[in-house]
């Protein structure tokens, strides 16, 4: 299962590594909505300091949608999803592969926010090791959640528009936990922030288990 | 007593919104019957022989024969 | 008249008229207990009357989510698998967004009144909210139409993961209370039950409701296995009709043909559906 999972996690950052999607397209896509929040709250430094935490797990959302979206396109055309389906791959290798370049490139382009919210929003920070297990387990949750639901509409002819309705309010408590958990490790929030990172796991290993599980079936249908 | 006697445009704002939005379901789910059972000829020779506005489908061209 | 209303409605048979009797009869009961009988709340004044429909309407909700849930894993089970399962759990989980719609319609309206507000974000309120958008991701999901065991796999697989949410996030949003929100705004049934015909009531509209679900959930599944049928005779029927049009069309152009006299006479809906019909949903 795992050797399978590095394959395919190899196959599609390799075609990332080529193609520049992310790093061409997705990451620029983030910092603009970075500005558009900028914009809609007229440069009020005071708000978006702080709600810079808010914004910042907004903007990986959406960009969580696109990575989501691009990483079952990769096999939309010339039947690769057959062949993938065919190659005799371990489903839930397979699931594990896609979640994790999902989640790599979900890694890159929190670490482009983070600079953007710095720098934009001038936010603070604060307790480095509290935002790195967030960031940890909010990826690996939204990953997760994100390939399961992306396998689901993955060939569906509405699947753009359908995606976003599944998955945003799937992965809302992820926005409210790694939110919670940013406002206290940059202390502008009372209340620790660690007991919201038992929500995170809790999030991210009900999704991997369930995408374990039941990505045999997903694939099988489509 | 006067504080008791009010809020019963509350009242009847909640039991009217409970009526239009579940009447209306039970609306929508009959419609849908009914356009349904329009396109199974073992169902639709009856019930729209026996529509009031029976004179709307001539059951001879419902017949495929 | 019994018989005339039966065959004009087609989803139903016997159970859904006894069901759909009691329930006629205990919604009276409830109309009269609830708008008549039962005294005002003394903190609450006449607005406690929505505690008969607002508490019972979401458990409705959460009973419609919790079949579908059921269904789904009894369809996702390879010792049960059938389609049968799948419908069942398309038709419950639509049953619950009617009831939770009600709920968050009715509870809003009570928060008017109580809080000021139409909305709040209350814990209970946004859990409510969230719950009501995953399962209408789930129905557009089920609207996806193509290959019926696919869809079924499917959405099996997504209902459990929408059901997942409501544990997760009932942990979040308590977390969310104590953060944040020192009381609880919203304590169903702790101060009314203390009144004999408040309890009473309250405890018939549970009764009341979960036979309206019950009698809509049935003719909802009546409607699944009328889908089921037409997908599966509607082809050799659309062929035998536009086959039964052109033969008809040669000898006598005018009385037989369906589309001129059914255009004027019924309803919109008829056409514009048969239209649709065959390439929609038959390929």
């Amino acid at each position: 299962m795992w050797r399978d999972a590095v394959l395919v996690a190899g196959k599609d950052l390799r075609v990332e590594l080529r193609s520049r999607v992310t790093t061409n397209q997705v990451a620029p896509y983030a910092l603009i909505v970075l500005l558009l929040f900028g914009f809609a709250f007229d440069q009020d430094q005071y708000i978006l300091t702080h709600a810079g935490p808010g914004l910042f797990w907004v903007a990986v959302l959406l960009c969580s949608l696109l990575a989501i979206q691009r990483s079952f396109g990769l096999e939309a055309a010339d039947g690769a999803r057959d062949g993938l389906r065919m190659s005799g791959l371990d489903a839930a290798g397979i699931f594990l592969g896609k979640a994790l370049a999902v989640a790599a490139q979900l890694a890159v382009l929190e670490a482009v926010l983070t600079g953007g919210i710095v720098v934009l929003f001038g936010a603070r920070l604060g307790d480095p090791l509290l935002l790195g297990a967030t960031c940890v387990l909010a990826t690996v949750g939204l990953a997760a959640a994100g390939t399961v639901y992306g396998a689901m509409a993955a060939g569906l002819r509405v699947r753009e528009t359908l995606l976003p309705l599944l998955l945003l309010p799937v992965v809302a408590p992820v926005l409210l936990g790694a939110t919670q958990a940013w406002l206290a490790a940059a202390g502008l929030s009372s209340g620790g922030g660690w007991r919201w990172l038992t929500l995170l796991a809790a999030f991210a290993a009900i999704y991997v288990a369930l995408g374990v599980l039941g990505f045999g079936t997903l694939l099988e249908e489509a | 007593m006067s504080a008791a006697t009010g809020g019963w445009d509350y009242v009847a704002g909640g039991y009217g919104a409970t009526v239009v939005l579940l009447g209306g379901y039970v609306v929508l789910l009959r419609r849908r019957a009914r356009v349904l059972a329009r396109h199974l000829p073992a169902l639709a020779s009856t019930p729209t022989a026996q529509e009031p506005p029976a004179a709307q489908e001539p059951p001879a061209g419902q017949e495929p024969g | 008249m019994n018989y005339k209303s039966l065959s004009a409605r087609p989803t139903s048979n016997r159970a859904t008229v006894v069901v759909g009797g009691l329930t006629l009869v205990g919604l009276g009961v409830l109309l009269v207990l609830g708008l008549v009988v039962s005294p005002p709340d003394t903190v609450q004044g006449e607005t406690v009357r929505l505690i008969y429909i607002h508490p019972a309407s979401a458990t409705m909700a959460y009973a419609g989510f919790g079949l579908c849930a059921l269904g789904s894993l009894a369809y996702l089970w390879p010792r049960t698998r059938s389609l049968r399962w799948d419908r069942f759990a398309g038709a419950s989980a639509e049953v619950g967004v009617a009831f939770c719609v009600t709920c968050i319609v009715s509870g809003s309206i009570w928060g008017r009144y109580s809080w000021g507000v139409w909305w709040t974000w209350d814990a209970r309120l946004t859990l409510t909210a969230l719950l009501l958008a995953v399962f209408l991701g789930y129905l557009a999901l089920r609207r996806t139409g193509g290959d019926p065991v696919g869809r079924a796999k499917r959405c099996a697989v997504a209902a459990l993961c929408c059901f997942l949410v409501v544990p997760v996030d009932h942990e979040a949003t308590n977390w969310w209370v104590t953060l944040h929100q020192k009381d609880t705004l919203f304590r169903i049934g702790k101060a009314p039950l203390i009144h004999g015909w408040q309890l009473t009531t309250m405890l018939l509209s549970f009764v009341v409701f979960g036979l309206l679900f019950t009698w809509m959930l049935l003719h909802r599944l009546g409607i699944e296995a009328l889908e089921d049928r037409i997908e599966e005779e509607g082809y050799v029927w659309a062929i035998a009709e536009r086959r039964a049009e052109g033969v008809a069309q040669v000898p006598t152009t005018g009385p037989r043909r369906p589309l001129p006299g059914s255009g004027l006479a019924g309803g919109p809906a008829a056409p514009t559906m048969r239209a649709a019909m065959p390439p929609g949903e038959g390929r």
